[in-house]
């Protein structure tokens, strides 16, 4: 009877073996910690780079290099702006992929 | 490190911008580029996203991340990266699909037609730019200091359960329940530490083993964690049994229970390591930048698991111990005996040792699914310290598999004997003849002074 409880209390134990937390299987987390600003001057924009959900992101990020070392920004994906360049992306992606 | 809040930030310009325009966006890239004024220029770093092997076109050889780091403060330039790479070709694949485009400022055109955006009072430009996060001091952090730690846990681990499985191993006589767990013991915690170098390279730099050594490195850290837990429990149940209830279940049965459990155990933590062999793969980063041996499986499913693994995988081998100790020393309490203090000072520094080193880290673990979930906000600062802890964490826990031999082994008294007995005959193997056989009467008591005691205290 002791073996049975053992073994009914190990097996619980071992259901939870598929997690891991360990630092050595960790991935990156989301670059983007807080909602993002809303819009960024166009004329101060250098870059943009769209990152889509990963292993260890589940959000689509928008993160916008400035002009000058003025630094970086998320864009907050909900805003006006960000879904103008997403729409955009889309469709041009859209036209590559007819083209091919 | 970094800070939500940067007031001033066009004041002093490259104070921050420099780290993490560097890491983000000065990745080797390939360009596929349409035209160089008013097409979009289309900057795929991945061409193949779903593909769970190293897909990255710089794949496993690629310069490494310390080495960017060096370049970024120095060459960081203010124009647009040039255009290079195969002109006009275009992926072959929906490209929505891609896990990352760029677009240069040139071919943001579009922005302007519609111009009105809400600036939130400007708040781009003054308080609180919401800058990216690229965690560069915890991965700062990690590729000194895990590096280090693991090394010396790799030693340390592969001396101490080396010498444990050593000394058992050279023993004639059939080996009792409990120093066959011990055994099992030993071999589980030696295995865990050997896959130690491999991840003391993945923290430096990045997995650069591949996708097959990836699942079989993990399976194995994984499958010798579980067994050491499940041995660890085996034997405070074994004590438990021998000295509380005085049934002595493995010794009267037949000599294959103990081998049968510990086949059980191993099996268990075969079957459970399966999710390692099917998830885990070597997989590039977008946002780290990176390869790094990874499970990939999404973000959604592992906030539940990881309370499970809090509650199940800690909480509850912690209280199967505390218990059977429990009542150990409640035996030990109303008995006499010459080694009753030692054996009960033991059983408190056992149970201690392994709350002492696996609650840290379960108490991050447990702050970082909290910011998962949204239970505790998020920002730069805090994610990075949760990072470095646990990092540090995770390493007090994996001690626990060095402090295993002292706290299970050479704590006894007989087994210090036999194994400066074993050194010896090492040493000088003329003297072999002289060695004197434990005698038979102590065959079956383990060297463990708690089960001793059931023997010569109770």
């Amino acid at each position: 009877m002791n073996m049975k409880g053992m073994a009914t209390v190990l097996a619980v134990i071992f259901c939870a073996t598929i997690v891991q937390g360990f630092p050595m299987f960790k991935g990156g987390r989301c670059l983007c910690t807080g909602p993002g600003v809303k819009a960024v001057k166009v004329a101060d924009i250098e870059k943009v780079s769209i990152i889509y959900p990963s292993n260890n992101c589940d959000k689509t990020e928008i993160i916008i290099t400035l002009k000058t070392h003025k630094g970086q920004r998320c864009l907050n994906t909900n805003s006006k702006q960000a879904k103008v360049i997403i729409k955009k992306v889309e469709r041009m992606n859209f036209l590559k992929y007819q083209k091919v | 490190m970094h800070t939500n809040c940067r007031g001033g930030e066009f004041s002093k310009p490259g104070l921050q911008e420099p780290v993490v325009g560097g890491r983000l966006l000065e990745a080797p890239q390939i360009l596929l580029e349409a035209s160089q004024k008013a097409d979009f220029c289309l900057v795929l770093q991945v061409p193949r996203p779903g593909d769970s092997d190293i897909s990255s076109p710089y794949g496993g050889s690629r310069p490494q991340a310390p080495k960017q780091r060096g370049r970024q403060h120095t060459a960081r330039q203010p124009e647009y990266q040039p255009s290079h790479g195969p002109r006009g070709s275009v992926p072959s694949l929906p490209p929505q699909m891609s896990e990352r485009q760029e677009f240069q400022a040139s071919e943001l055109d579009f922005l302007l037609e519609n111009s009105s955006y809400d600036y939130g009072e400007n708040e781009s430009h003054s308080c609180c730019p919401s800058p990216p996060c690229p965690q560069d001091f915890s991965l700062n952090f990690d590729r000194a200091f895990l590096p280090v730690l693991y090394s010396l846990l790799f030693v340390l681990g592969l001396l101490g359960n080396g010498a444990v499985a050593a000394v058992l191993l050279s023993q004639r006589a059939a080996l009792s329940s409990t120093d066959t767990f011990l055994l099992h013991l030993a071999v589980a915690d030696a295995l865990l530490v050997l896959t130690l170098p491999l991840w003391a390279v993945d923290a430096a730099v990045e997995w650069v083993f591949g996708s097959g050594l990836c699942k079989v490195a993990g399976a194995l850290f994984n499958i010798n964690f579980y067994a050491g837990a499940l041995l660890l429990a085996c034997i405070s149940f074994d004590r438990y049994l021998s000295i509380v209830h005085a049934t002595q279940l493995y010794r009267r049965g037949p000599p294959t229970r103990v081998a049968l459990t510990c086949v059980a155990v191993w099996g268990l933590c075969l079957l459970f390591a399966l999710p390692d062999f099917i998830f885990l793969s070597a997989h590039h980063d977008k946002r780290l930048n990176a390869t790094h041996c990874q499970y990939s499986f999404p973000q959604v499913g592992r906030t539940a698991l990881r309370v499970l693994q809090l509650v199940a995988g800690f909480l509850l081998p912690l209280l199967v111990m505390a218990y059977c100790y429990a009542r150990i020393l409640a035996v030990l309490l109303v008995s006499r005996g010459q080694r009753r203090l030692r054996a009960m000072r033991l059983v408190v520094v056992v149970v201690v040792a392994f709350a002492l080193c696996w609650t840290p880290y379960h108490l991050v673990v447990l702050v970082d699914t909290l910011m998962d979930l949204g239970a505790v906000a998020r920002n730069c600062g805090r994610e990075s310290s949760v990072d470095v802890a646990k990092s540090v964490t995770s390493g007090m826990g994996y001690m626990h598999c060095c402090l295993n031999p002292l706290l299970y082994a050479f704590v006894g008294v007989k087994f210090r004997e036999r194994m400066w007995m074993l050194l010896m005959r090492l040493g000088c193997p003329d003297q072999r003849g002289h060695q004197r056989q434990p005698p038979a009467s102590r065959r079956d008591s383990s060297w463990s002074e708690t089960t001793e005691a059931s023997y010569s205290g109770l």
